[in-house]
């Protein structure tokens, strides 16, 4: 044999061999896609809310018989489909100043969202922001106004109480 | 560095100092539990913030003929009262509802917030729900056994409840004034024409 002959022979072999390589992992696949098992794949979203935005500081200053604003602004996310609803407690029913003096809760205005001004009575919580349904995806965004009448015999210094927002799922 | 560039990085670190927001997600946001169970809760912080979160329990019943936050003795016990969180990361704690209470549902919540400063303080946060009912018959306004914080009534004055209310009747009135008119001028017309 010339060695063009042998040489032709030889890559007929290895192209041969290649095929059945090919063929045999081919086989040895093809029973994996034709009895293919289903793969049950079960997702869980879990229910949560959550309440964002910037760490709120109230600066309520002003002088005897004047009224003193503060905005508190935050974004509340929920995926529960009945909604949430925004309470704001007071930690006592008034304002604890210096020495013996106070002023009352009723004293300090609520405005919920640019909505109507609500004044806090005692320390009853007030319900500021409610939704039936589920938040944006990016949630909800709200900016509430706090406005305190300073009353016009108030003592002067600093008068102190928390206020506790909580987004409660409905 | 270019000057551009040392300028924004600057801009970028000031924006960091002064800015950074607090986050509280707790969940399940709702869920049921038998007396004596212990409910898992995650809370995390994806917030940009470090943040100190107070665990409370508390429970919504009837305030004063409404539905709020009645302060009564707590029907459950956190895990933890006091979760540091760095951005990013989460907590699951254990809450352990007592095994006995006052008779009829409870609406028990557990509240996650994060405090704010001044003289005026605000504390944010969420609070999640787990409804338990003991065993007996419910007394007095437990009977009727609030679910959710009621809303607050709007001032007196104009109902932004019922906008589509005054319409209706703005309508109405101005159907009717249309009609009589109509009638008025058709019966003119009858007493030209005879």
């Amino acid at each position: 044999m010339t060695p063009a002959g042998k040489g032709k022979k030889m890559r007929f072999g290895r192209t041969l061999i290649a095929s059945g390589v090919l063929l045999g992992t081919l086989a040895a696949a093809s029973p994996a896609f034709a009895s293919g098992t289903p793969v049950a794949i079960t997702a869980t979203v879990n229910q949560t809310i959550s309440m964002t935005g910037p760490p709120a500081t109230l600066n309520l200053a002003g002088d005897p018989g004047t009224t003193s604003s503060g905005n508190v602004a935050y974004t509340v996310t929920t995926n529960d489909p009945n909604g949430y609803n925004v309470a704001v407690t007071p930690s006592a029913p008034y304002l604890t100043g210096p020495g013996t003096n106070s002023i009352p809760n009723s004293a300090m205005g609520y405005v919920p969202n640019g909505g109507a001004q609500v004044n806090f009575n005692n320390s009853t919580a007030i319900s500021v922001n409610n939704k039936l349904t589920a938040s944006a995806g990016a949630g909800d965004p709200y900016t509430d106004s706090f406005k305190l009448a300073i009353p016009g015999n108030a003592a002067a210094g600093a008068y102190t109480e928390t206020f506790s927002y909580l987004a409660v799922a409905h | 560095m270019s000057v551009s560039t040392a300028i924004a990085g600057i801009a970028l670190l000031s924006s960091i100092a002064h800015g950074g927001t607090y986050d509280v997600t707790a969940g399940p946001a709702k869920t049921g539990a038998n007396p004596g169970q212990t409910v898992i809760q995650k809370v995390s912080n994806h917030g940009t913030l470090p943040e100190d979160v107070r665990v409370s329990i508390d429970e919504i019943g009837h305030v004063n003929g409404a539905c709020g936050f009645t302060h009564a003795a707590p029907l459950a016990t956190p895990s933890a009262n006091l979760i540091h969180l760095n951005p990013g990361t989460e907590y699951t704690l254990g809450v352990k509802v007592a095994p006995s209470g006052p008779a009829g549902y409870h609406a028990v919540t557990v509240a996650y917030t994060v405090g704010g400063t001044g003289a005026v303080k605000v504390t944010q946060g969420v609070a999640t729900v787990i409804g338990v009912t003991y065993p007996g018959s419910p007394s007095g306004s437990q009977s009727r056994p609030c679910v959710a914080i009621a809303q607050t009534p709007k001032p007196s004055g104009i109902n932004p409840a019922v906008p589509g209310g005054i319409a209706a009747t703005v309508l109405a009135a101005g159907s009717a004034l249309a009609f009589r008119a109509r009638r008025r001028r058709r019966s003119r017309r009858a007493a030209q024409s005879a």
